[in-house]
């Protein structure tokens, strides 16, 4: 109990717009879920992943210099094939909008799918704070009863997930780009990498908004924050299992995982597919080697079921909407 | 400030077919105003009503000469609430929330944490406020929550029971410092409570709600005058003796089941029994003035309530 009552003092300053309160419950979400020492250590995992991937890049990049350490290696151990690393070579400077690109294309699909896990994981370590706290604690009342709409609210907490996986997801692969640009040897690579990278901000950005939505839909499942989390990861285990059984039976079963569905914008995005193709067909002799490989053995060289996966996730999405109109009020 | 903080017309809500208000139609004019009522009564669902918390069934609702469901949350920046229950957000330290609770009114972030702060001192809350609420005893909690739904400078400020769970002196506190949000910061307060000693204390105007409909509307003042003339009589012995006495004047009088005696003598007065006591060499032990209007109407408030459970 404090010594002295301080007299009340009437506020005459002015109020903040509608975003700055949207804003406040996004950084209180963001301030609750980086509170937990997990999801800062995922986090830090996502920024160590980016540095392998602009280490990668580097050393794509070290591919165009006659003198770097890579051309040296190859001359040390293997000095038959300077002559094919020289015509290499002289064919990626010639073709850097093919080389670049498709290099960093692939590139930055396969770490969209590590980045993607990772997203996961962080979800299921913010979930319980997201909503089911604000449910269980009936703190929804105190937002209900200030000047800010369920819209509003639905939004900070959308901005919440999406604050978090951008900075485990975007923002590594930004730097990831620019650091691999920047060492590269000709910063001409900032240029050509840019549609690899345009692809990888919309697939995030698309990816993020889903999972935001999904999860902030599973938060208001359960009233117990235990159970949002346990939830989230039966819902991604059990997609994952279904869509694995549904590759041999049927075929639509794999949109119950939106896990799969994910992949398949990504497919359709970053066309792997295309992408060897145009390497087969102009990379000299390296593209006789590509041709060997059996790509209707991996999944990323299918066509992508882009409808369909559009389609479940556009169905997810409504439902999440629905449980959160339904479970989320005050009373 | 408006003529009237609240109007409401013909406000109604319904949960299922039962009836939690029922045409309910007040004008209330700014100061502190209390709803009393037995639990159960309607008088959460009424405050909840007219902070579009619940949705009202029928009816119209007026807070602040702006009608209820069609404005939005900007109204809700002229408005304090202090729900009944603890809702609190676990794992926030008491001034970190007051902020925050500030901040979803639009106040800056330095002007939401200094008049946090502010409010802390004002509630009376010390060096507790760096401690997490989870830890907070019931009486903080209450603090907590007057501090929350005042922070933002509101014109009018609803508490449902903010004296639940307190201790005699904390509870003197509370209704201490709600009571000078209008006498000295001219916040008009509404006052839920079924405790009548609380909304006394401090109210200015009554609403008894009984079932969802308003029993009564009037001042405090003008409810406690209306006396209806009758007295409870303590004496040792004799009482038989008394109930005939008083029977002889043409005063209605029983003796009761603790053996007081009332009797309706139809004055203010009560000097007119002491004579006849006087004059029989009966002495009085106690004689009590009858219950004023207010109190009747709360006991009728309790009975009809009552009455419907069983």
């Amino acid at each position: 109990m404090s010594l002295y009552r301080s007299a009340y003092q009437h506020w005459d300053g002015e109020y903040q717009g509608i975003w700055y309160r949207r804003y406040a419950i996004a950084a209180n979400g963001i301030q609750s879920a980086w509170a937990n020492k997990w999801t800062r250590n995922m986090v830090m995992a996502a920024w160590i992943l980016s540095i392998v991937q602009a280490a990668l890049l580097f050393g794509i990049g070290q591919l165009l210099v006659k003198d770097s350490v890579i051309y040296t290696l190859v001359e040390q151990f293997q000095p038959q094939f300077q002559t094919f690393a020289n015509g290499l070579m002289t064919w990626i400077v010639d073709h850097p909008e093919i080389s670049v690109r498709s290099t960093y294309s692939f590139l930055f699909y396969f770490f969209s799918g590590w980045m993607s896990t990772l997203s996961l994981i962080i979800i299921a370590l913010i979930i319980p704070t997201l909503i089911s706290r604000d449910l269980s604690s009936k703190a929804i009342i105190i937002y209900s009863s200030k000047a800010v709409s369920r819209f509003d609210y639905f939004l900070g907490k959308f901005f919440t997930v999406f604050g978090i996986i951008s900075a485990a997801w975007l923002l590594p692969v930004c730097s990831a780009w620019l650091l691999g640009g920047l060492l590269a040897p000709d910063w001409s690579f900032l240029w050509h990498s840019r549609m690899a990278l345009f692809k990888s901000i919309t697939y995030i950005v698309f990816a993020s908004s889903f999972l935001s939505l999904l999860a902030m839909g599973v938060s208001a499942i359960s009233v117990k924050e235990k159970s949002a989390t346990v939830i989230w990861v039966v819902l991604w285990v059990l997609g994952n299992v279904i869509s694995n059984i549904g590759a041999k039976t049927e075929p639509w079963i794999r949109h119950l995982s939106f896990n799969y569905n994910l992949e398949q914008f990504a497919l359709k995005l970053f066309k792997p597919k295309a992408e060897l193709a145009l390497l087969q067909d102009n990379i000299p002799v390296v593209g006789n080697l590509l041709r060997g490989i059996p790509t209707d053995r991996f999944p990323m060289f299918q066509n992508p079921q882009f409808s369909g996966a559009m389609l479940t996730c556009g169905i997810m999405a409504l439902l999440a909407i629905i449980i959160l109109n339904w479970k989320v009020k005050p009373e | 400030m408006p003529e009237f903080v609240i109007q409401t017309e013909a406000l109604t809500k319904k949960f299922g077919s039962q009836s939690a208000l029922d045409q309910v139609s007040v004008k209330v004019p700014p100061g502190p105003i209390g709803l009393l009522g037995p639990n159960g009564a309607g008088k959460s669902t009424f405050m909840k009503c007219l902070l579009q918390l619940l949705p009202t069934t029928s009816g119209k609702a007026f807070l602040l000469d702006k009608e209820v469901g069609k404005v939005g949350r900007e109204i809700r920046t002229r408005v304090g609430y202090t729900p009944e229950q603890d809702c609190h957000i676990p794992g926030m330290l008491g001034c970190e929330y007051v902020a925050y609770c500030a901040q979803l009114t639009g106040l800056p972030y330095q002007a939401a944490r200094q008049r946090s702060h502010e409010m802390l001192d004002f509630v009376g809350m010390g060096q507790e406020r760096y401690r997490k609420i989870d830890t907070y005893s019931t009486g903080m909690r209450q603090r907590l929550k007057l501090a929350q739904a005042i922070v933002h400078d509101p014109e009018i400020v609803f508490l449902d029971e903010p004296t639940n769970g307190l201790d005699p002196k904390g509870r003197e506190q509370i209704l201490e410092l709600i009571q000078s949000l209008w006498t000295e910061h001219g916040i008009s307060v509404v006052l839920s409570s079924h405790l009548l000693h609380d909304v006394q204390r401090i109210c200015d105007q009554i609403i008894i709600i009984a079932l969802g409909k308003v029993l009564v509307h009037d001042t405090i003042a003008d409810l406690s005058a209306q006396r209806k003339g009758a007295a409870e009589v303590v004496v040792a012995s004799e009482q038989e003796k008394l109930v005939t006495l008083f029977k002889a004047k043409g005063w209605p009088s029983e003796s009761l089941p603790n053996g007081h005696i009332k009797v309706e003598h139809a004055g203010m007065d009560i000097n007119p029994i002491l004579e006849v006591m006087n004059d029989a060499d009966i002495t009085p032990i106690e004689v009590l003035p009858s219950p004023n209007a207010l109190e009747e109407l709360f006991v009728q408030a309790l009975n009809t309530a009552h009455e419907s459970v069983s």
